[in-house]
């Protein structure tokens, strides 16, 4: 795996059209509520924020998954939700800090971004460069990896004080 | 029934029974009317008895989604909400973006029917099919933020459409307002909502939209973006928004300065150039599925106003208030944002401001009768009659009725009240510069606007007098010519490469259609997508989208159906043919140098009821043009 | 070849096993079981009851996963005790030497010793062979003793198996480990409006029946039915350890340092028979949870080979639909936090609801009930321990929000953003 998907969150205007090319493109049809991109819109700031499935390394989604289903694809480094077994319980979506699991309300399922295989459907069709599909080397991709490293790291406690 | 564009069903609503039904939609609808304005339009046309009154129980107010909305067409986003004009009497219609269109369609309908009146004050939420009729005296009496907050609380990951004071206390002009900062502002579609105690309407949806061919569907937004980004207003706009028509009218000194007095105001240039907004512009913001984002975001970091955040920066309330009040960069951003909150059309509520200014310069209307002194570019004085007007206060319940109404009060007051058909005139003076934008102000279907006609290649660069008033200067390659979208013979009677001119009355008849379609499907009519998307692209994005077959010409008679329907409701209401005038002032006075002839203006007129197959005596749709339209059975 | 021998197939043993393969190809991994089956969701037994996914949905791993990954599994087998001088594993089939030791015993059901619960038409909620006698008894009215999530999923399940269905808990509430009084009542609501009893404050005296289970005697009254379903809580499975010297903690689970090191050395434990520190109070607790389980089995397993790896500490979350809708709890209760200057911030929406518990400006627990999205959110917060404070400076600040954008979905729980 040596590309990832990056959000700059201060191009996106907040268009809406990723979530349109990827509901359409996994689920056939438009529907925002599908997308398994998600863009906050805070109206009175003016910000428009796109959360998505930072595939971590150690991703907290697949750490809690009770079916065991979410799992790194070891060939892409993809996180990969598996469908058979998603018995729909959405731990997942509690152990995700970036609110980048998607409950596919046709299937019963939980969803997240797999990339769309290689050719990410949203970064196609983002209007402003905000999503860009780039190799992991990159300086985004060093941002993202310290994020997602700072947000899914568990607590810094204050070891021996009681074990 | 139809399952594929549309979301298939109307949603009914009867607030004096405090019901609702669901409506299919049925394909032949679809096909004449395409959607948006156009379902509006027969919707209100055969349900709508003459001489209803706007503000009575008998009226009704309908939202319809373009039918594109929802998909990823570009600028794809916008609903039209109609109903009968407590300004002008006439057909009121108004289009606004953002996502509200999106919500009503993924919940299950492509258009809301609201009839009646409810006794209490009530609101609508809709979702996934359902409705539900919800006490609303909690909120009445908020401001529309307010209102937009708690159903935002209430109903994380909605849409709201709601009124504010003005609406609630039936200023003629009140707006609905679309989210925030987005309104369907013009003709008073929001005095009607409140007439119906009806406070706001709530829209989330999770149901979908399913296109026919999501493949080709996809495939036509791309070349349709590719078609926008080549325009050469595209990057202009992209930038810098509508604002871009600002400095070039006040160049041609065709601006709406001090209640059209001026043509521009001495220190505009100054005051309102580029430099000065991008001080308080950030980032942009999009509605959905728009490849432009043309709307600021706007923050005004010093003076009294510092801390006011909002979307803004948007041309016509910048010259309403900014140039026909003579208000400063921040007093205008001020104004906008309370004419969001209060729920007024910015342009008409600017527009009674300017008149009721000029009253009391002409001592028509007196200090006591006010309460303070008032003078243009008092930004104080100007926001407190505001606040007046939005509450029915002392002069303010007199202002809430429009220059039209107000006005006759006053001896001699009328020449004061610059309106069309009872709408006030919004931005451009004609008298400044002869183009198809400022003529189409007196063929509006909505009375005095400017946004129901437009030519999609307008050179703002060149405002030359040298053509005859019939023309306007076309001023662009061959290339421009070749790649508009646009029937050939009709494109060779409009434009006149030779001479480099357009013909007005043409291109109005073509323009008036165009942006009929681009109402009735959802489309923006922003300029790099009035430039290059036309009825080629859009019946083919129409056919994948739907699976109804149609091609350019069957889209552009459903969007002149609509078009003609409007104007016989107009008829039907009474409108005469003399109604089509500017004020007497661009007449008589001079702005720049020029004034209009009327003589001349009225040939244009006849020209143009001739290019829409109308009597060139009367103005009136012929019963050959009825016909050819299918709406014979509509004849009067 | 280091030899590592691990006690126990459940989401501990089967993670540690994993992670320890991950990290070395060359260890010798066998591991221990009781039951008869290849790894499955435990917490899924519900969902399997209920119709809802097949049996063989249930299962995580296939016989064959175990050879892919070379693992030696030795099913359907108890141990006996352990040899810890010796280093040696002794069950009724042989003995097992262990360089390292991981124990992942889990838990059994804890059955009252009243009267009658022996009777046929009895049963325990722990492993698929249960479910599948329950299935196999066909229960036409039955009683769910304990009011858990695993009871309250059961009471759900057999509802909609089409069961009359009774549900006692002994405490003054349901789900009195997961959520306040508020909340489940709430819940309490739900499974009423869907026609299950529900009887709180009621202990169960005695079953009784002929040669099966006819009725039970609770505190209170006399119900007649024919099944008793038992998901009064867990007990943490520790027999061998303590036999073999490890030290058990107050709460009756194994003890173990950050490390998860027993006070043997080289025996590590993990999983639900452990006695794991709370992540948000640092004390002593079992939070006998799947995810807990999982990550213990990691921070065990990589120690044992080892890759020092301190365990931050478990934290409840539990999720579950009832009747379609989603409930949730994370972190602590009220009751929990009893002695702590706690402010609740309750909100409603729409039908949902949700109920955080704020200790010195930072969220100790959360209930939710209709909703799930910005959970995510609030469960990051909690973990990261972030001050409210803060967090209403970073929404009102577009700069900071925009930097800290994760955090936003968390707004509309605490008025903000």
């Amino acid at each position: 795996m040596n590309k990832h998907l990056q959000v700059e969150i201060d191009k996106c205007t907040g268009c809406g059209l990723c979530q349109l090319a990827c509901a359409v493109n996994r689920s056939q049809q438009f529907n925002p509520s599908l997308a398994r991109i998600k863009i906050h819109r805070i109206e009175l700031q003016g910000l428009n924020v796109p959360s998505i499935c930072q595939q971590c390394a150690n991703p907290p989604c697949a750490a809690v998954c009770l079916m065991n289903v979410i799992k790194k694809d070891p060939a892409t480094g993809i996180t990969v939700p598996g469908h058979n077994s998603c018995i729909g319980c959405r731990a997942c979506q509690l152990a995700c800090p970036f609110e980048a699991r998607t409950y596919d309300h046709i299937h019963d399922v939980m969803v997240n971004c797999d990339l769309c295989w290689g050719h990410p459907a949203c970064v196609e069709i983002c209007p402003t460069g905000a999503l860009q599909y780039c190799d992991i080397s990159s300086h985004l991709a060093a941002v993202r990896d310290a994020e997602a490293v700072k947000r899914t790291r568990v607590p810094d406690w204050e070891r021996g004080q009681h074990g | 029934m139809i399952t594929t564009g549309y979301a298939g069903s109307i949603l009914e609503v009867d607030l004096s029974k405090l019901e609702y039904r669901s409506v299919a939609l049925a394909e032949q609808f679809c096909r004449d009317y395409l959607g948006g304005i156009g379902f509006n339009a027969r919707i209100v046309y055969d349900r709508v008895p003459a001489g209803t009154d706007p503000l009575g129980k008998e009226n009704l107010l309908i939202f319809s989604a373009g039918t594109m909305v929802g998909s990823t067409f570009p600028t794809a986003s916008r609903t039209e909400v109609s109903a009968k004009s407590p300004m002008t009497g006439l057909f009121g219609t108004s289009n606004s973006g953002m996502f509200f269109g999106t919500h009503l369609k993924n919940s299950g309908f492509d258009s809301l029917v609201v009839i009646g009146k409810s006794d209490s004050p009530v609101y609508l939420y809709i979702e996934d099919g359902k409705a539900e009729i919800k006490d609303a005296s909690g909120i009445w009496g908020k401001d529309s933020w307010e209102t937009i907050d708690t159903m935002k609380k209430l109903y994380p990951g909605c849409e709201v459409a709601s009124i504010g004071p003005a609406g609630e206390n039936l200023v003629r002009y009140a707006c609905i307002e679309n989210s925030y900062f987005d309104a369907w502002a013009r003709t008073g579609m929001g005095a009607v909502m409140g007439s119906k105690n009806l406070k706001a309407v709530v829209v989330r949806g999770t149901r979908g939209i399913k296109p026919d061919n999501p493949e080709r569907l996809i495939e036509i937004s791309w070349k349709a973006r590719q078609l926008i980004e080549s325009s050469p207003f595209f990057t202009p706009f992209k930038s810098y928004g509508s604002m871009n028509a600002a400095m070039p009218y006040g160049n041609f000194k065709a601006l709406n300065a001090n209640n059209f007095s001026q043509g521009c105001l001495p220190d505009w240039k100054d005051n309102f150039a580029r430099s000065q907004v991008d001080k308080y512009t950030y980032g942009h913001i999009a509605c959905q599925s728009c490849i432009i984002a043309c709307a600021h975001w706007v923050e005004i970091k010093e003076g009294k106003y510092k801390g006011l955040r909002m979307k803004d920066m948007e041309v016509t309330p910048t010259v309403s208030f900014g140039s026909g009040c003579g208000m400063s960069l921040e007093g205008t951003v001020k104004a906008c944002e309370m004419s969001q909150r209060y729920g007024f059309d910015m342009v008409s509520v600017g527009g009674v401001v300017a008149m009721a200014i000029e009253l009391y310069n002409r001592g028509l209307i007196s200090k006591e009768e006010i309460g303070y002194e008032m003078a243009f570019g008092d930004d104080d004085a100007i926001l407190r009659l505001m606040d007046d007007i939005a509450h029915r206060r002392g002069i303010g319940d007199l202002l809430a009725e429009g220059v039209w109404r107000a006005a006759s009060i006053y001896e001699g007051g009328e020449s004061s009240a610059m309106h069309v058909k009872g709408l006030e005139i919004p931005m451009i003076d004609p008298r400044g510069r002869t183009s198809t934008w400022s003529f189409g102000i007196l063929t509006n279907i909505r009375g005095g606007d400017h946004l129901r006609c437009r030519n999609p290649i307008e050179n703002l660069r060149y405002n030359e007098k040298k053509h005859q008033f019939r023309k306007e200067r076309f001023g662009f390659d061959p290339q421009m010519y070749e790649t508009l979208d646009m029937p050939e013979s009709l494109k060779a009677q409009a434009i006149d490469l030779e001479n480099d001119t357009t013909d007005i009355a043409v291109m109005s008849y073509w323009a008036e259609n165009l942006i009929n379609l681009f109402n009735s499907l959802g489309v923006c009519i922003r300029p790099p997508v009035e430039h290059r998307i036309g009825p080629t692209v859009l019946a083919e994005a129409f056919a994948v989208f739907t699976g109804i077959e149609v091609d350019a010409d069957e889209l552009m008679r459903a969007a002149e159906r609509s078009w003609n329907l409007m104007k016989l409701f107009n008829l039907r209401e009474g409108e005469k043919i003399e109604d089509s005038k500017f004020p007497r002032r661009f007449y008589e006075e001079e702005v720049g140098g020029r004034k209009l002839d009327e003589t001349q203006l009225q040939e244009v007129l006849k020209l143009y009821y001739q290019a829409r197959g109308w009597d060139m005596g009367t103005g009136v749709p012929t019963a050959a043009k009825l016909i050819e339209l299918g709406l014979d059975r509509d004849w009067l | 070849m280091v030899s590592i021998v691990i006690v126990g197939n459940g989401a501990a043993g089967n993670r540690a096993a994993e992670i320890i393969r991950g990290y070395d190809p060359g260890a010798a991994i066998t591991m221990v079981a009781r039951e008869e089956s290849p790894e499955y969701s435990a917490c899924a037994l519900p969902d399997y009851l209920s119709g809802w996914i097949s049996r063989e949905q249930l299962f995580i791993k296939q016989w064959s996963d175990y050879r892919k990954s070379n693992i030696n599994i030795i099913s359907g087998v108890n141990v006996a005790r352990i040899d810890a001088g010796q280093k040696l594993l002794v069950t009724e089939q042989g003995d097992i030497s262990y360089d390292r030791l991981i124990l992942a015993t889990g838990s059994r059901t804890f059955l009252p010793p009243v009267p009658g619960h022996d009777l046929p038409g009895n049963f325990a909620v722990k492993t698929v062979t249960d479910i599948d006698a329950i299935m196999a008894h066909r229960p036409q009215r039955a009683v769910v003793v304990g009011s858990g999530n695993i009871g309250v999923e059961m009471a759900a399940s057999l509802k909609v198996r089409g069961c009359q269905v009774t549900l006692v808990e002994m405490r003054g509430q349901i789900l009195p480990r997961i959520f306040d009084p508020e909340s489940a009542g709430r819940i309490r609501g739900m499974l009423t409006t869907h026609g299950i009893r529900v009887f709180t404050g009621e202990e169960l005296m005695a079953v009784s029946g002929c040669d099966r289970v006819e009725k039970v005697s609770t505190s209170q009254q006399v119900i007649a039915c024919d099944t008793v379903v038992w998901a009064a809580g867990m007990k943490p499975e520790v027999e061998i350890a303590s036999q073999a010297g490890i030290e058990i903690g107050e709460l009756g689970a194994i003890k173990v340092d950050p490390f998860l090191q027993t006070n043997r050395p080289g025996i590590y434990a993990c999983g639900d028979c452990i006695e794991a520190v709370d992540m948000l109070t640092g004390m002593p607790a079992q939070r006998m949870l799947w995810p807990n389980a999982k990550r213990q089995g990691e921070v065990a397993g990589l120690n044992c080979i080892g890759c020092q790896v301190a365990y931050e500490g478990a934290i409840s979350l539990v999720t579950s639909e009832v009747f379609g809708v989603p409930v949730a709890s994370m972190g602590l209760t009220a009751a929990a936090l009893t002695g702590q200057p706690v402010q609740v911030v309750e909100g409603e929406c729409q039908g949902s609801h949700w109920r955080l518990l704020l200790v010195d400006d930072r969220i100790m627990g959360m209930q939710a009930i209709g909703i799930t999205a910005g959970l995510g959110a609030v469960m990051a917060m909690m973990k990261n321990r972030v001050l409210i404070t803060d967090f209403r400076k970073i929404v009102s600040d577009p700069e900071l929000a925009q930097r800290a954008a994760w955090y936003l979905p968390a707004g509309r729980f605490l008025n903000a953003g």
